[in-house]
């Protein structure tokens, strides 16, 4: 088998003592994931399996074209069908409304703006009715004019304005976001550069692609409220408010269910449209109601903006960096998530680097490309893609070894960086040295028959997650069995966090993990304590439970210290018994501990106690950003909650006839403290093995006048089992360093230091790949994906 | 632009679905039941209300079936696929179904010895077949030795694609025991996974096989 490394943990012992260490008992360890059994069943709790009697099938039918004038639709003929119950346009005042930002409507009532835009809706009895109807509604188009560049788009003077009024940010009529970073003087710099690297980098739009379609199931009830069971990575954040806003229902009279485990997320359910659809046509029909979207709607409903990017970077001949100019520009029907992927990509671009001046614009705009939603990494890989492959242009023209010149110019711990904030929990150095460690244990490159070629590349990575959007309360349930019961809104994607939380529970509590379980997520009774996105999770989610924990060992230490003729201080928990430290003998069940309840001899059956991250009151408050220069100012303010950092390796051999490009080794690492090394290690294979090599080699996006073409998996080429190389090929990296967030004062660490990683996995994947592409054919490539047509054309055969 | 060329392109627009490519084959099938609908006698304002009566019978017919050894028999609807049967008719909820084209290998159930999507057969094509489901690899509520694997090993991550995969590798591994890594590649091919880069899933049938170590449960630095 391929080589797995994690770090030794037990050098942060000490630091994790304060939050509850009791031995690296589940911290660090290969716990079974909890959702094992379930999965391998097919019985788990995906939103796919959740089904109602007399449940009505919910559709809807799509604008075919990239931009159209909808000149009349004609529902007479579907509403005929036999088995259909319902019908709606916009015309219906259910439907009327903008939702998201306020700028995409429920159904396009006069216009499509962009590709597989809703403009109909049909509740049925069956399936086959839903789509007999979906045929039968009969409308009319007229093609307009279709931008889908995104350059183009942001242009002072676009060829199709998109809105009315346009958002015209900066004198450009599309733009709906601007970010600028100034930082020292660019022009000064460059000039004093003794080598510049100058390149153009492109990503098109890529769908999430989970198997799993995305559906939703929602139910009228008699008293006038609806529930919802909505396959989504959040539920209060974003799903919860849009369906009941979109409904006109208080938030109360809806209650939102989440999936036991989202059945993949990777940003594309962040919103949870299906259940604004379910519950709008619940509340129509009285019925039950599922919506759930087929494999073209999947592929086409939400995706990766389509990004470009102009990257100038400059160095002085010993390899020190000087100066980084930069321009993004991204697109997409809607504003949806976009907006704030500039500013990732502004904290991006300087990177983990050290830079002496850095100038960077940012434009996101209307376009007619395929709708969007945050893509896993928001911004990281799209941002790295570009910054990597132009640092290892910058190691051919210095004729200086990659590592050598990126371990020159890493920040250092502690170091401002360009937006003036702290950097804090730098593991990149460590994370590149120990994969290229792996790449160099691979020995001289194979020899290959012609036509083919080896080449080799590495990259760094970085994620720097940004906080907000949740509120961090966790509660925990002790029972006078000695059960623990978790109750938090953090949801399972699939990463694992039904077994991490119980990790850090039964961690903090020093009981065995069988006694902890994690309920439902749901409004009615979940706090809000973190959303499943920006990899936040881990931090937020693990920090509100861990928290809780220590509460709760205060409360019960204070509680049993009279009954054990102690100090609270001198007791600690086990197995679910108090004692006085290192005396077990005298041990008292916890139970014995919970408050007592007035008028009944003894303490309660149950004990809650919640747990989060509050501000000590010397905290210097959240600072603020200058929004001309993006600069941070005060002296504890930053923008990232915690900085995370990555590197790639691989080999690969590039048929020069044919343009095939397959990978024969991968090595890939991160640097942090894993909760659970098999769930980092899976997210370090999962992030770069499927979503990194298919936006890098497979994952072509055609599109015909705005029209997508990519509908199924097998014109969108999501990588198979036979595009990966062999498990023995396979190498990850878990470099272990303490994970710690919030500027400096307060300093907050993450729970027993362990921070998220699912994100920045992928950031190193594309350029990685891409820079061992242009070592093996000796040309630069910078548009993905690298299909064999865009292999043959740069080697100047197609 | 050419009628012939305006043709090929609104051809290219519209959904080629089941329903309509059934539409043609569906003679020669038993006229069945026509009950399916109008179960509902609630009236709401502004729905319409059920429909008295069926303007067409719907075609279909009975089909026997051997489902995880025990056999079974029942009306089907000449437009359902397998997936959609199992599921819906028979409860199996473990095959899950991901996109109805045969594409993502999520539905996958052995048939007859052989690994196939079942989104991809008519259930009144199935009539008289052997089918094993993942329902019938963990028998009794006990996971199979691949399973337990697969669970220790976390082959999956949020596991949709799971049982497909898991059929895929029974149907290999019941012919031959200890297949090779390009065997089993070769056998998985056809199930697509988003989450784990199939990495894991490859490793378990080797762990599972015998032919690969499994992971140490505690990592090495890690010991307290």
């Amino acid at each position: 088998m391929g080589k797995r490394f994690v770090g030794d943990l037990t050098q942060f012992k000490d630091k994790m003592a304060q939050y509850g260490y009791s031995g690296l008992r589940y911290m660090g360890q290969r716990v079974d994931d909890v959702n094992g059994p379930g999965i391998v069943t097919g019985t788990i709790g995906w939103t796919f399996n959740v089904t109602m009697p007399g449940m009505l099938v919910g559709k809807l039918k799509r604008n075919p074209y990239g931009h159209a004038k909808i000149t009349s639709i004609d529902t007479s003929k579907a509403e005929r069908i036999l088995g259909v119950v319902f019908v709606g346009t916009a015309k219906h005042p259910m439907f009327a409304g903008k939702m998201m930002f306020g700028d995409e409507p429920v159904l396009c009532d006069k216009e499509a703006w962009s590709n597989n835009d809703p403009v109909a809706i049909v509740a049925a009895e069956t399936l086959e009715a839903a789509e007999d109807a979906l045929d039968a509604i009969d409308v009319k188009y007229e093609e307009l004019p279709v931008e889908v560049d995104p350059e183009a788009a942001a242009s002072p003077s676009p060829s199709v304005v998109q809105k009315s009024p346009p958002p015209n940010k900066q004198g450009r009529p599309n733009c709906f976001t601007y970010v600028p970073l100034v930082y020292g003087d660019v022009d000064k710099e460059m000039a004093a550069s003794d080598i510049t690297v100058e390149l153009n980098a492109e990503l098109p739009p890529d769908p999430h692609g989970t198997p799993a379609p995305m559906s939703a199931v929602a139910v009228w009830n008699g008293d006038g409220s609806i529930s919802v069971w909505d396959d989504v990575q959040n539920i209060h954040a974003v799903p919860w408010p849009t369906v009941a806003g979109m409904v006109g229902l208080s938030q109360e009279m809806v209650h939102f269910h989440g999936p036991e485990v989202c059945a993949g997320g990777f940003g594309g359910k962040n919103a949870g449209i299906a259940g604004v659809y379910a519950a709008m046509l619940t509340i129509i029909t009285h019925r039950p109601v599922r919506v759930l979207y087929d494999r073209t709607e999947g592929l086409l409903h939400v995706s990766r903006p389509n990004w470009k990017w102009k990257i100038k970077i400059g160095a002085k001949k010993d390899g020190t960096l000087t100066a980084i100019q930069a321009t993004t520009y991204l697109g997409g029907p809607y504003g949806r998530f976009n907006g704030g992927l500039l500013e990732r990509a502004r904290n991006g671009i300087t990177g983990s680097y050290r830079w002496k001046a850095v100038k960077y614009d940012g434009y996101a705009s209307y376009t007619n490309a395929q709708n969007t939603l945050s893509y896993r990494g928001y911004s990281s890989p799209e941002t790295c893609y570009g910054i990597e492959m132009a640092m290892d242009e910058l190691s051919k023209k210095l004729g200086m070894d990659p590592l050598e010149l990126r371990l020159k110019n890493y920040l250092n711990e502690g170091e401002r960086n360009a937006m003036n904030e702290i950097f804090r929990s730098m593991g990149e150095p460590g994370v590149a040295k120990k994969v290229r460690e792996f790449m160099d244990a691979w020995g001289p490159k194979p020899s290959v028959p012609d036509p083919w070629v080896v080449g080799r590349g590495f990259s760094g990575g970085n994620k720097y997650t940004q906080g907000g959007m949740v509120t961090n309360t966790a509660h925990l349930k002790f029972k006078g069995n000695g059960t623990v019961e978790i109750i938090t809104d953090s949801m399972d994607l699939g990463t694992g966090l039904n077994t991490v939380w119980r990790q850090f529970v039964a961690e903090g509590l020093n009981i065995p993990i069988e006694k902890t379980v994690k309920l439902e997520v749901n409004t009615d009774y979940a706090p809000f304590t973190s959303n499943s996105f920006s990899s936040m999770a881990t931090f937020h989610g693990g920090y509100a439970l861990v928290n809780a924990t220590m509460n709760a060992k205060k409360l019960l230490f204070a509680n049993a210290a009279p009954i054990l003729n102690a100090k609270p201080e001198d007791l600690e928990t086990k197995d679910g018994k108090i004692m006085v430290k290192g005396k077990p003998e005298g041990a008292i069940p916890w139970s014995k501990a919970f408050p007592v309840i007035p008028g009944q001899p003894g303490p309660g059956e149950e004990l809650m106690v919640s747990g989060g991250i509050y501000a000590p009151d010397d905290y210097q408050g959240p600072g603020k950003m200058d929004p001309a220069t993006s600069q941070c100012l005060g002296p504890h303010f930053r923008s990232v909650l915690f900085h995370s950092h990555q590197a790639n390796a691989a080999e690969v051999f590039v048929n020069k006839e044919t343009g095939e490009v397959r990978v024969n080794k991968w090595a890939g690492g991160c640097d942090l403290i894993p909760a659970n090394p098999t769930n980092v290690e899976g997210q370090l294979e999962g992030g770069s093995l499927v979503m990194g090599l298919g936006t890098a080699l497979t994952e072509a996006r055609w599109q015909d006048k705005g029209m997508y073409l990519g509908k199924s998996y097998l014109e969108w080429k999501i990588p198979t089992v036979l595009d990966i190389p062999k498990v023995d090929n396979v190498d990850t990296a878990i470099v272990p360093v303490w994970g710690e967030a919030h500027g400096e004062n307060p300093r907050i660490d993450a729970p027993f230091g362990a921070k998220g990683t699912a994100e920045g996995v992928q950031a190193p994947t594309a350029p990685c790949i891409a820079n061992a592409i242009t070592d093996a054919i000796g040309v630069r490539l910078t548009t993905i994906p690298f299909t064999p047509d865009v292999i043959l054309k740069a080697l100047g055969k197609a | 632009m050419s009628e012939e060329k305006k043709e090929e392109k609104k051809e290219a627009k519209s959904r080629v679905s089941r329903r309509t490519f059934i539409g043609g084959t569906i003679a020669g099938l038993v006229v069945g039941a026509a009950a399916a609908y109008g179960a509902t006698t609630m009236t709401v304002p502004g729905v319409k209300p059920p429909a008295a009566a069926p303007k067409e019978a719907i075609k279909g017919k009975f089909i026997s079936l051997t489902v995880n050894g025990k056999a079974t028999s029942l009306w089907v609807d000449a437009r359902w696929s397998l997936a959609n049967t199992l599921r819906n008719s028979l409860g199996l909820r473990g095959t899950v179904k991901g996109c109805d084209y045969g594409e993502c290998g999520c539905c996958t159930v052995i048939v007859d010895g052989r690994a196939v999507p079942s989104c991809m057969i008519l259930a009144v094509d199935a009539d008289g077949r052997t089918i094993q489901t993942i329902e019938g690899v963990s028998e009794g509520g006990k996971l199979s030795a691949l399973q337990q694997t697969m669970v220790k090993h976390r082959a999956f991550q949020c596991g949709f694609c799971g049982p497909g995969f898991i059929m895929s590798a029974k149907a290999l591994l019941d012919k031959k025991s200890r297949p090779t890594e390009d065997e089993i590649r070769e056998a998985l091919s056809g199930n697509v996974c988003r989450c784990t880069g199939y990495h894991r899933i490859v490793e378990s049938v080797l762990i599972a096989t015998g032919q690969k170590q499994p992971l140490e449960r505690i990592s090495s630095g890690a010991i307290a």
